[in-house]
């Protein structure tokens, strides 16, 4: 692996898990409102750029490496479902992360008061922000997967 | 350094701060509800050792991923699949949805504060026997399925003894010693 797709690769990884860990801490801080909007917005901006960041770096990774490398590996060998499944489904819910959770950290731009005051609204704002975190942990645990499968 | 040294390092500081938190959080909470009011200085040192264990988690987190990678760029994509390890990941899945049920206050602190410290020694314990290369594999057969699901199982057992020895704890013990 040359050292560009190495670089992605870590890229791609790590800001993935930071987007993870931020989206589930904003979905933590909804839950009460007592987190100022600066705390709030820092954290699920800082979700949308690692996302941003990691879905580009995943993107080129992916065109111009895993699909000529280690897809025909997964594929010959006993793990064929780590891409059929895994990777598939991955390639396609991770198109949605950085829309759903820039639209979230608008939510909180524009509508902090709001959040602050009506519950009903920000249960359907906590609903999104978990939906968010729960399609990213989906992604990491497709992403071990499939890098166990090309064995 | 070489980097596996380094993310041992900061796993280990991670797991330390993490189970270390925990226990100082029923620590604390056991000595703060024995007169039944949480004063002040108690919610300060308790909201403290919250942030202590988030430290912890943060760090154990990322270095775990690290060691993923890790694998991953050494060839030994085989461990990925280790059922220990998923074990792991799942039970520091069930410590971040615990940490969401306790602040929306949808679990009882009866099986909030058990799920949690118990989740992360299991944590620690499973890592040092992973270290060790011990297994439960030589009990219950080789194989992915008998392995995790018997790690789960002795799990979530020792989260009910857990739960019952944390209450006698909060109720019986501390009063009498504190």
């Amino acid at each position: 692996m040359s050292t560009l797709f190495l670089v992605l690769l870590i890229t791609h990884v790590i800001l993935g898990i930071i987007g993870l860990m931020a989206s589930f801490i904003t979905s933590f801080m909804l839950i009460k409102m007592k987190a100022t909007k600066t705390k709030l917005l820092s954290y699920s901006f800082l979700a949308f750029f690692s996302y941003l960041v990691s879905w580009f770096a995943g993107g080129w990774y992916y065109w111009k490496y895993y699909g000529s490398v280690v897809k025909p590996i997964i594929v010959k060998g006993e793990y064929v479902w780590a891409h059929q499944v895994f990777m598939e489904t991955k390639e396609h819910v991770f198109l949605f992360l950085p829309f759903a959770t820039l639209t979230l950290a608008i939510i909180i731009l524009f509508k902090y008061t709001e959040l602050k005051n009506n519950s009903s609204f920000k249960n359907y704002v906590l609903i999104l922000s978990l939906v968010i975190t729960l399609i990213a942990l989906f992604i990491t645990i497709s992403g071990i997967l499939v890098s166990g499968g090309a064995q | 350094m070489d980097i596996g040294l380094l993310l041992v390092l900061v796993h280990l500081v991670g797991t330390i701060f993490g189970v270390g938190g925990a226990t100082m959080i029923e620590v604390h909470l056991n000595q703060a509800l024995k007169d039944s009011l949480v004063s002040k200085d108690e919610s300060a040192i308790l909201a403290l050792d919250y942030k202590i264990v988030r430290v912890g988690l943060i760090l154990a987190i990322l270095s775990g991923f690290g060691f993923l990678l890790n694998f991953k760029l050494e060839g030994e994509v085989e461990n990925l699949y280790s059922p220990v390890l998923w074990a792991k990941l799942l039970i520091v899945i069930i410590i971040a949805i615990n940490t969401l049920l306790l602040q929306a206050r949808k679990i009882s602190l009866y099986w909030g504060a058990s799920f949690s410290f118990v989740s992360w020694w299991t944590a620690a314990i499973l890592g040092m026997l992973t270290l060790e290369d011990v297994t439960v594999g030589a009990l219950v057969g080789e194989g992915f399925l008998p392995i995790f699901s018997s790690i789960i199982i002795i799990y979530l057992v020792a989260v009910a003894i857990g739960s019952v020895v944390l209450h006698l704890m909060r109720t019986k013990v501390t009063k009498k010693i504190i």
